[in-house]
């Protein structure tokens, strides 16, 4: 498994990037969904995973939705409209940073 | 995969009761998270030896949620406070406090301006206890709706401030402006945070009964 330390600041990004793909999303889902992206390189403990949407829920960046299956009530995350924007944000800082870690790892490499 | 019978999920409830896991909108994404967990791909036959090994992520889960929904309730206040200088519709109210605060010491009026002002921001939290008591007995139910109690918690530091500093802003003009201007803005903020927010609950409260 990859380093998770490298990936931390990272989760809301992921979590973000997600949620704007699907309409609609749980937490056990939402782990599952990263495993397979990524082959099972990437695993999202529950213990992060749950802090994490909480805050972004917190902050008005997620709205919650519940419906009943099989015989519980289950919580569902979606974006609002300040999310889908965040999530833009959030996804350009990133791209920005894969991009001067490449340059800094590898000084001869370029994108133009 | 299996599927969990209602039985079953009695159990997770029971088994979260057992650890004081007390409140219903922390117990409904715990429960359906440890049942969809057992079921997709859980090692152990029985469920109780399963839930043994989640007790610390279920402990933790209730800790951090808490923190972090009380801060979250506490930037909501002072992007509130922020928004009276960005955004036109507040920037008017917020000049309108300015004008009556200032108003008190145009017309060299700072003992009743002292006492009118104090009574309005004891006007305000008496609104805001008010408006966080109502219904608070399904509340009691909701960890979401715990730090409702703390959004006002700020702005009413002003209040039993104001008696402890009285002499110097009922001699010094421009400390008594700039006093009674920030608690008021923290106030009216703090009481339309609390007001949204018990709405938001609200409408959660209904959409999980």
């Amino acid at each position: 498994m990859a380093n998770s330390k490298l990936y931390k600041g990272s989760l809301t990004t992921i979590i973000l990037k997600l949620l704007n793909e699907s309409d609609k999303m749980y937490g056990y889902e939402i782990t599952q969904k990263v495993k397979e992206i990524t082959k099972g390189e990437l695993k999202i403990t529950e213990g992060a995973l749950y802090p994490a949407l909480h805050k972004l829920e917190a902050d008005g960046l997620l709205e919650v939705e519940v419906q009943k299956v099989d015989n519980r009530l289950r919580k569902y995350y979606k974006l609002t409209e300040k999310g889908t924007t965040e999530t833009v944000n959030k996804l350009n800082e990133l791209q920005e940073y894969i991009k001067t870690m490449q340059i800094l790892v590898n000084p001869n490499f370029s994108l133009e | 995969m299996q599927t969990l019978s209602k039985e079953d999920i009695q159990f997770i409830e029971c088994f979260l009761l057992k650890l004081n896991i007390k409140f219903i909108d922390v117990r409904l994404e715990l429960t359906d998270h440890l049942a969809t967990e057992f079921e997709q791909e859980s090692k152990y036959i029985l469920l109780e030896d399963f839930l043994k090994t989640k007790v610390r992520f279920i402990k933790d889960f209730e800790t951090k949620r808490q923190k972090s929904i009380h801060w979250s309730y506490q930037r909501l206040l002072l992007k509130q406070v922020i928004k009276f200088y960005y955004k036109p519709k507040f920037i008017i109210f917020n000049v309108l406090i300015f004008l009556i605060v200032y108003s008190f010491v145009n017309f060299s009026q700072l003992k009743n301006g002292f006492i009118s002002l104090l009574l309005t921001i004891f006007i305000i939290n008496m609104v805001g206890f008010a408006k966080r008591s109502y219904k608070e007995k399904d509340f009691k139910k909701l960890q979401i709706a715990q730090p409702l109690y703390s959004i006002m918690a700020l702005p009413s530091l002003f209040l039993y401030l104001s008696n402890i500093i009285k002499t110097p802003l009922l001699e010094q003009p421009i400390f008594f402006v700039i006093y009674f201007y920030i608690a008021l803005l923290f106030n009216v903020s703090g009481l339309m945070v609390l007001l949204k927010k018990k709405n938001d609950i609200s409408n959660y409260y209904k959409m999980i009964n």
